[in-house]
């Protein structure tokens, strides 16, 4: 059997449910994932697409736009078949309250030590992966992903759910119901081995700023190198303060892997602080980045995938908001798009993305091998 | 410390070796900053333990 995705542009919860269920049902998948544009009513879709899917473990979140095999979309509802062969064993659980702690990622743990019969930290990470989805507007993805990383080796990947970008609601699937202030965990077997694609498209500048005063839990710098933090990252660009604002999508700041980045992105400036999309410790230094080419880049990691993988049975894709908008302010999504015209792909516009960590203006994508 | 943080938890498996050092650097601590040389931090030394306590690494 094969991954299958299909998808709907029906603005009818049900009957964009039943659209999809016709063209994936008969491969009777043991699991199903599907993104949804925040047009749909969450309860509805929710309650939809595990009806149209008896027996099969179906999860997803809203969206701030979707990605299937060669489509870039908006207000639409696409998913994914995985098949028992690829995936024979998955297990979902809701970590409720994320908000305020993590006993509810904790109890999300127990819930997969009942069902594996052994403790996260005992599978194997080359035969069992993790998806991760997080309401978008918790604020909450870095205790989050922190604590997921405490108690599994297994890798989680995945993202923030959106609501194209009204800033409102953003929900999570699971069970039949849409949650909030919670994330979707799922821990699939994959037999047949995995890998993982994480691309940004930026390079490293030589200027490094390192932030000394920050408000973490608002996700705020006040200070970068003992200066306000606005005047310094708009020193080290050369520009005005008035000006920084207008190059944020092009010069994010990196906390530096080696040479891989793990991008925060600058959301806004306040006062003489900055903002980010995620928190920014204190004491990490920080490389400011240059952007590159998007789809080159995804090409290029795309195909170094498919090379190690020797057959690519299906993708999916978390991809950053703030991709997509680049990608549709240089007219370059549907050039993305066509990117994935050759394997089984479902994805969506993220509010960040998970895979360590929280980040930012990244693609992080979780590739099913074929055999 | 560092390093028996990292034995333990990846138990020879590669990939988890160098996620458990992105895990640490995340967390704000930065592993390659640290070798057998490094002037012991009291600090840092607390903040090690404690990742380790989080990790279920016996130090």
């Amino acid at each position: 059997m094969t991954i299958t995705t299909a998808y709907s542009t029906h603005s009818d919860p049900q009957t964009a449910a039943l659209e999809v269920a016709d063209a994936l049902a008969r491969h009777q998948p043991g699991a199903v994932l599907y993104f949804a544009s925040s047009q749909y009513d969450a309860a509805a879709i929710a309650a939809a697409m595990e009806r149209a899917f008896p027996g099969a473990a179906v999860i997803g979140c809203t969206t701030a736009g979707e990605i299937v095999s060669g489509r870039m979309l908006k207000s639409s509802l696409v998913a994914m078949a995985l098949p028992t062969d690829i995936v024979p064993e998955i297990h979902v659980q809701v970590a409720r309250g994320i908000g305020t702690g993590v006993d509810g990622v904790d109890a999300a743990f127990k819930g997969f030590q009942a069902a594996t019969g052994r403790s996260a930290l005992d599978l194997d990470p080359r035969e069992w992966v993790g998806l991760i989805l997080i309401d978008g507007l918790s604020r909450a993805e870095e205790r989050v992903m922190e604590r997921v990383g405490a108690l599994t080796d297994v890798m989680f990947i995945g993202g923030s759910a959106g609501d194209d970008l009204k800033f409102e609601r953003t929900r999570v699937f699971a069970h039949g119901a849409a949650h909030g202030n919670a994330a979707v965990l799922a821990l699939l077997r994959v037999p047949h081995g995995f890998d993982f694609i994480k691309t940004q498209s930026f390079c490293a500048m030589s200027k490094t700023l390192v932030p000394t005063r920050v408000d973490e839990a608002n996700r705020t710098v006040l200070e970068f190198d003992g200066k306000p933090a606005a005047e310094a990252y708009a020193e080290a660009l050369g520009l005005p303060v008035s000006e920084a604002a207008a190059h944020f999508m092009d010069h994010p700041v990196g906390l530096m892997d080696g040479r891989e980045p793990y991008v925060r992105s600058p959301q806004q400036i306040a006062g003489n602080a900055m903002a980010f999309y995620c928190a920014v410790k204190a004491g990490m230094p920080l490389a400011l980045l240059d952007s590159t080419d998007i789809v080159a880049d995804t090409a290029r990691a795309l195909a170094e995938a498919k090379l190690a993988a020797g057959k690519v049975a299906g993708v999916i894709n978390f991809n950053c908001i703030l991709r997509t908008l680049e990608l549709d302010a240089k007219g370059k999504s549907g050039e993305y798009g066509a990117l994935f015209a050759d394997v089984p792909t479902v994805g969506f516009s993220t509010y960040g993305e998970a895979m360590i960590g929280h980040i930012n203006q990244t693609s992080t994508m979780l590739v099913f091998k074929g055999y | 410390m560092i390093d028996q943080i990292v034995a333990q938890r990846a138990k020879g498996n590669a990939m988890v070796e160098k996620t458990t050092l992105t895990k640490l650097l995340m967390k704000g601590f930065d592993p390659s900053k640290y070798n057998a040389q490094s002037p012991d931090d009291a600090a840092r030394i607390a903040e090690l333990q404690r990742i380790a306590a989080e990790f279920g690494v016996t130090l």
